[in-house]
């Protein structure tokens, strides 16, 4: 990990860390001002030593929490546990973490509610469709069983939500209120402000033939779209759209207009490549997960469906979002 | 045509191209000598070039005649270079023959006051070399070298991006040239094989290493800043067996004075891996032929940095985030960076000859042509004689130029 640190105005202390996870590269800016803390620990923490003092070694555990929950998710690793169900569950009921056993679960769960789009058997063997459907689990035992040799688990749409989650809970912890996690320009936490406004500003490029009525960029959008073009382009035209996060987080599929990357759908097996991004806005990053995936997959009506359940105007998942 | 503006900011020796506004409506009056198959690819270029005008083609081989013609058809052809050089109407001479007619026929050529390009290996021996880059600075006269990579848009800004540091030191270059063939060409009934397939013969070409390690070893040097002073090496004939005289098949290690080493292999029997060289720095691998650079670790992300930078300047800034760095479906590849931004248009070698027309018209020999050129001939003629007599070599006194760490014996 490598990281530099910044101090400014008034017992401020930023830092700035990096690191390559989960494929990607992960980014955490974090702040703190020492005037502040001091006042609120000096009845409850006899500590002299600052907050500032702590970042770098938040940001190291922080690098070591992803690790870990790579090093059991990762379907690559022929190590991980994720890649040791996928080889023997056909074969009998493999014994889970109960770590995992609750994540599988929990991403079970998102197919019905997303009406099929969101599926972590989107990548078993000779495209096999019903992966889903050919999954057991036994809670008392935990463990999990596949019905039929195709089968294969791929955490790769959530896992990084899932991470987000962690990382935001151990900033609470670490009594961290002002942070930005980025992972991969895909999954975006921002925690409380940035130093000098309120929120985090972040702009996202999409295509300036982009139908706007397919971007969740409402309600909290801030400025305008303004146009700009993305270096290393084929040469169409790029725009950027703007959102203001407070204390919540942002997750996109599809964002990669220099090469679209297509995703494929659960129901058809085929591979979905919209013209734009689809960012989903929420307060749980592994939700943003769950449905930015979704409606980029989506049909229009659905897509109508899905979003007004992002809305927080109705649908199965509204209790989840709340 | 030129994007020298660009260029000449990274590459002194684009200086080449300082005065071209002030050429324009001048010609360079080009002979061509050899017009081979490698000469034709060059007078294609020349003749596309408004300040260029193809005067002379000399061969003895009459259907190179017909074909130079086909491109220039307004040159007189000769059949013996001599003639060619008495000829007054011709600047300058490209040299495109066997490798071991350049030493005659350039020193000749200078000797006639033209100016001179000549296709790399620059000549057959250290010493033929050597003299060749002596009448040179003798005549006063312009001497390119056909090394293409120096005005390659990929070489030239991976070697900037080296330079700046960006990559932190260099700790090894390893440069192969992979093909699956036996380099035989079609002998038609007017011709011997000697004439044709004069890279098989050990009389008149070092085979891989003037033909093929030429181009890649000066990626070394120029990368490195330095001449190897040591090399060693082996090569061996070990599968192209017939009518073949020079190795199929070779391994040199060229050493730095700090201990980095210059790797060159070429086997004529896999072309798997292609070519391409690697230069392999603490912090980051540049692969130029591929257009590529690797990060060692992964780099800070521009939205965060300039983040910071409008934290300093108290600005609430927007954080540009371009498309997901993401990659899915893939394990942990490190995919790289492209070195362009665009697809690479040529190998330098358009730009390389419109240089050398520029050069001939104004007169000026722009910094470092001649001298990368003269050591990428010497380093792989040292590594050839490394590998004949199975010894490890150091660079000889006798043969060095006042260039980067080598002192002339004459300034000592």
């Amino acid at each position: 990990m490598e990281y530099v640190q910044k101090s400014f105005g008034q017992g401020n202390t930023l830092v700035y860390a990096w690191f390559a996870a989960m494929h990607t590269r992960v980014d955490i800016a974090l702040w703190t001002n020492d005037n502040h803390n001091k006042q609120e620990r000096s009845n409850d923490s006899p500590s002299d030593l600052s907050h500032s003092v702590f970042l770098p070694t938040i940001v190291a555990n922080i690098q070591q929490e992803v690790k870990r929950v790579e090093t059991f998710a990762n379907r690559f690793d022929p190590d991980s546990e994720l890649s040791r169900i996928n080889r023997m569950a056909f074969e009998q009921p493999v014994t889970v973490s109960e770590e995992l056993f609750a994540l599988l679960t929990e991403c079970m769960t998102y197919t019905p509610l997303t009406l099929g789009y969101f599926d972590i058997t989107i990548n078993s063997f000779n495209g096999f469709k019903q992966g889903i459907h050919n999954i057991t689990t036994d809670p008392l035992n935990r463990t999990i069983r596949f019905l039929h040799p195709d089968v294969q688990l791929d955490l790769s749409g959530y896992i990084k939500g899932y991470v987000l989650r962690a990382i935001r809970n151990m900033l609470e912890q670490e009594g961290i209120s002002n942070a930005l996690v980025n992972m991969g320009n895909s999954s975006i936490l921002a925690l409380g402000n940035h130093p000098h406004g309120e929120g985090w500003k972040i702009s996202l490029p999409v295509p300036a033939s982009t139908d706007k009525t397919t971007l969740l960029n409402t309600p909290a959008s801030f400025g305008e779209t303004k146009a700009s073009k993305e270096p290393g382009t084929s040469g169409e035209a790029y725009e950027t759209n703007d959102f203001l996060l407070l204390n919540e987080c942002l997750s996109t599929s599809g964002n990669r207009p220099d090469r679209p990357w297509p995703v494929l759908n659960p129901s058809t097996h085929e591979a979905t490549q919209r013209s734009a991004p689809v960012s989903a806005r929420t307060t749980d990053p592994a939700l943003g997960e769950v449905l930015s995936t979704a409606l980029y997959l989506a049909e229009e009506e659905d897509y109508l469906y899905l979003n007004q359940i992002v809305m927080g105007t109705g649908g199965p998942l509204k209790s989840v979002l709340t | 045509m030129i994007t020298g503006g660009v260029l000449l900011a990274t590459s002194p020796w684009f200086s080449a191209f300082s005065e071209q506004q002030h050429t324009r409506g001048e010609k360079a009056r080009i002979g061509i000598i050899g017009p081979g198959s490698r000469g034709q690819h060059l007078m294609g270029f020349l003749a596309a070039n408004p300040k260029v005008e193809i005067v002379a083609v000399c061969d003895v081989f009459q259907p190179s005649i017909d074909a130079a013609l086909a491109i220039a058809p307004a040159a007189t052809a000769y059949t013996d270079y001599r003639k060619l050089l008495d000829d007054k109407a011709v600047d300058a001479v490209v040299i495109t023959t066997p490798l071991y007619l350049h030493h005659r026929m350039a020193l000749d050529a200078f000797d006639a006051g033209k100016h001179v390009f000549c296709e790399k290996a620059i000549a057959y021996s250290l010493e033929e070399t050597h003299a060749i880059y002596q009448r040179y600075q003798q005549s006063g006269k312009v001497f390119f070298v056909g090394q293409q990579r120096l005005f390659d848009p990929r070489y030239i800004h991976a070697i900037e991006m080296v330079h700046s540091g960006e990559f932190g030191v260099v700790s090894g270059i390893r440069a192969f040239w992979h093909r699956n063939n036996d380099w035989r060409r079609p002998v038609p009934d007017t011709a011997t094989d000697e004439q044709i397939n004069w890279r098989l013969y050990s009389a008149y070409s070092k085979g891989i290493m003037t033909e093929l390690a030429c181009h890649q070893l000066q990626i070394g040097t120029w990368a490195m800043r330095e001449i190897p002073d040591k090399v060693m090496g082996h090569g061996a004939i070990t599968f192209w067996k017939e009518k073949r005289e020079v190795y199929d098949n070779v391994s040199c290690i060229y050493q730095f004075d700090n201990g980095v080493k210059l790797n060159f292999d070429s086997v004529l029997s896999n072309k798997f891996y292609g070519l391409e060289e690697q230069i392999l720095c603490n912090k980051g691998t540049i692969e130029p032929e591929k257009s590529k650079y690797y990060y060692e670790e992964i780099p800070p992300a521009p939205a965060f940095l300039q983040m910071l930078n409008d934290v300093e300047n108290a600005l609430f800034g927007s954080m540009p985030f371009a498309g997901t760095s993401w990659v899915p479906e893939t394990a942990n590849v490190n995919e790289g960076y492209y070195l362009l931004d665009r697809k690479p248009e040529g190998d330098g070698t358009s730009l390389m000859l419109e240089a050398f027309a520029e050069a001939v018209i104004t007169r000026k020999q722009p910094p470092l042509i001649a001298e990368e050129g003269y050591y990428a001939t010497q380093l792989c003629l040292l590594g050839h004689q490394a590998m004949v007599e199975e010894r490890s070599l150091v660079f000889p006194d006798e043969f060095k130029l006042d260039y980067l760490n080598h002192k002339a014996p004459e300034s000592l």
